[in-house]
């Protein structure tokens, strides 16, 4: 295979997208589930509650992810309270310890962590203008944090 | 009270009604003079439905751009105001003052920009026009006829051209001259004799500066996708106003005092349904005000003391989806000639439309956003990309998770590593950059996840 073939079977893959709801209550607490460049591991304890997200003007919920453009809007919709993490450090550590309990690794910079999301009794959903929205089940708990870009040494932006 | 259940009746007006409301958000009809007035009357109910004093200015400008400097520079001069009241500042003429000021940068670049275009347009076509007329009469009356005539021509366009040139060097010149001058006098003037005398100079001094301020363009990441002409003079202005970095960073939040008007229709499309078609019994009195600026306006800011109103754009391109999107120019303008570019949902810096040829790998390396650098390298052609750039295979697999898909790691000519792969809904292709040590598509999703990827269990 060389690059032009394989970049078309990316493109012709890309033209049947998936944009059914992900199911969150099908993530095994440890594990993962993406929305673009947004991962959320479920975790079965709230990391320690620092600066609440507020709630944006311009959308009804709370953006997990700073900025303004369309691709930045993955907003937390319905019962849930979405908040930076006090201690980063004790964040990535309750990751490398969950994905450890899955016999992998994990080493999440403090600078790609977003927060936390705790959903209370009635549920959630992360939703994104284009991205597939992802149902968050009842009373769980989810760590959020962005892609790593290579080039420019920090998360990712969009 | 009964609780309001949807009856199919109702249900079966939700189409027009949303065809009605999107309709609305997306009116390019510039506001009328009947539409000003509706829109003073719904402020002071507004401001009366809330408890506020009716607000001391109500004042209407022709895009978001002015409405966020004019309105951040208001409140920066109210707040000041506030705190040294000793100083007596006319903050009345000085909200008037930031308004004009704002408005005045931004649209007398515009018409400069337009009428030179215009001028430049017209002056190409003279030069045609002046050439066929010589080549035909040269033609019909024998040659020397036809020379006389040529140099008489020629010698009219020399001279006027001539003149045309000097008149234009002369002002250009002199303006700079006096825009200098007025400069370092408004400057000593501040020290001298305080804040109102700015507030004069500012709107002869201000708006005709060309520094070097971009504070703006160095505080707000937004303003790379917007193409507003007076953008790089706000800082200056800001200065002059005598509000500085405060009115600044007021322009710069004044998402906080922003409501969207005929942006936000959706908002009002809601709830006008349960008022207009439901009707249900309640009080709609107060609510109404805010309809009626939905309607008939643009986005406003909302102060104490004040009230702004935007215009809506001249123009609107969205996709099929109602994203943001034209290929070939702004998706949104504004009357005073301030535009916006987007390309499916994406806002793009204007070069990368207006310019598509200059899109270079180099130019896709250096863009620190995957959006952005995916749209350049759709403009550019991914198959010129990938020659170009000199591209090798790697590593191809393809993801099993759910929304998984297959993927391909590539190595650059200068050894950069890519990882190109979708996200499983949005029919998008990125193209990552990932460490340059690693050897699969495996390792790469891993290096800028942050985790292994057998923990991913979904993807979209």
């Amino acid at each position: 295979m060389n690059v032009q073939e394989a970049v078309k079977r990316v493109e012709i893959a890309a033209k049947r997208p998936r944009a059914d709801v992900r199911d969150g209550s099908k993530v095994a607490v440890g594990k993962v589930t993406r929305q673009g460049d947004v991962y959320l591991m479920r975790t079965d304890r709230a990391p320690t509650r620092g600066d609440e997200i507020a709630l944006s003007v311009g959308v009804i919920g709370r953006q997990i992810v700073p900025g303004t453009t369309p691709g930045s809007r993955h907003v937390v919709v319905g019962d849930a309270v979405a908040h930076r993490a006090a201690d980063v450090g004790a964040v990535t550590t309750q990751i490398a310890a969950h994905a450890k309990q899955h016999g992998c690794k994990a080493s999440v910079r403090e600078e790609m962590l977003y927060g936390a999301i705790e959903v209370g009794p009635s549920g959630a959903s992360l939703t994104h203008p284009e991205h597939a929205h992802v149902r968050l089940p009842p009373d769980s708990c989810w760590i959020a944090w962005s892609q790593y870009d290579e080039s420019t040494q920090r998360r990712v932006a969009d | 009270m009964k609780k309001y259940k949807l009856t199919s009746e109702h249900r079966a007006q939700l189409p027009a009604w949303r065809d009605k409301w999107i309709a609305n958000a997306m009116s390019t009809e510039p506001m009328t003079e009947d539409d000003r007035e509706a829109c003073r009357d719904a402020v002071l109910r507004m401001y009366a439905a809330a408890k506020l004093p009716p607000p001391k200015h109500i004042v209407f400008v022709p895009s978001p751009f002015v409405l966020r400097f004019a309105g951040g520079f208001a409140a920066g001069i109210w707040h000041l105001a506030g705190a040294q009241k000793s100083r007596s500042v006319d903050v009345t003429a000085a909200t008037r003052d930031a308004t004009y000021a704002a408005t005045y940068a931004a649209t007398r670049d515009a018409t400069d920009a337009a009428t030179y275009d215009a001028t430049r347009d017209a002056r190409r076509h003279a030069r045609r026009h002046v050439r066929r007329h010589v080549r035909r009469h040269a033609r019909c009356d024998g040659r020397r006829n036809g020379r006389r005539h040529a140099r008489r021509h020629v010698r009219r366009h020399v001279r006027r051209h001539a003149r045309r040139h000097a008149r234009r060097h002369a002002r250009r010149h002199v303006r700079r001259h006096a825009r200098r001058h007025a400069r370092r006098h408004a400057r000593r003037h501040v020290r001298r004799h305080g804040r109102r005398h700015v507030r004069r100079r500012a709107r002869r001094a201000a708006t005709r500066d060309a520094t070097d301020v971009a504070a703006y363009d160095a505080t707000d990441d937004e303003s790379r996708y917007y193409v507003f002409r007076g953008l790089h003079r706000m800082g200056e202005l800001a200065n002059l106003l005598g509000v500085g970095q405060i009115g600044l960073d007021c322009a710069k939040n004044a998402w906080r005092m922003w409501s969207g008007g005929n942006q936000w229709s959706g908002w009002t499309a809601s709830i006008s349904f349960f008022r207009h078609i439901a009707q249900l019994d309640i009080d709609y009195t107060a609510w109404d005000a805010w309809e009626v600026l939905t309607r008939r306006s643009g986005p406003r800011i909302m102060h104490p003391d004040f009230c702004m109103i935007s215009d809506r754009p001249a123009r609107l391109m969205v996709d099929d989806q109602n994203r943001p999107h034209c290929d070939d120019g702004p998706f949104c303008s504004w009357r005073d000639g301030s535009m916006i570019y987007a390309v499916r949902g994406q806002y793009v810096p204007a070069w990368i439309i207006e310019h598509p040829d200059r899109i270079a790998v180099a130019e896709i390396r250096a863009e620190t956003n995957i959006e952005i650098r995916r749209v350049m390298i759709e403009k550019m052609g991914t198959g010129r990309y990938l020659t170009e750039s000199g591209a090798t295979l790697v590593d191809a697999d393809e993801r099993t998770s759910e929304g998984g898909g297959p993927r391909a790691l590539l190595r650059d000519s200068d050894g950069s590593q890519w990882l190109c792969g979708t996200d499983g809904s949005t029919s998008r292709v990125y193209y990552m950059s990932v460490p340059n040590d690693v050897m699969t598509c495996r390792d790469a999703h891993c290096a800028i996840a942050g985790i292994d990827e057998d923990l991913v269990e979904q993807e979209g």
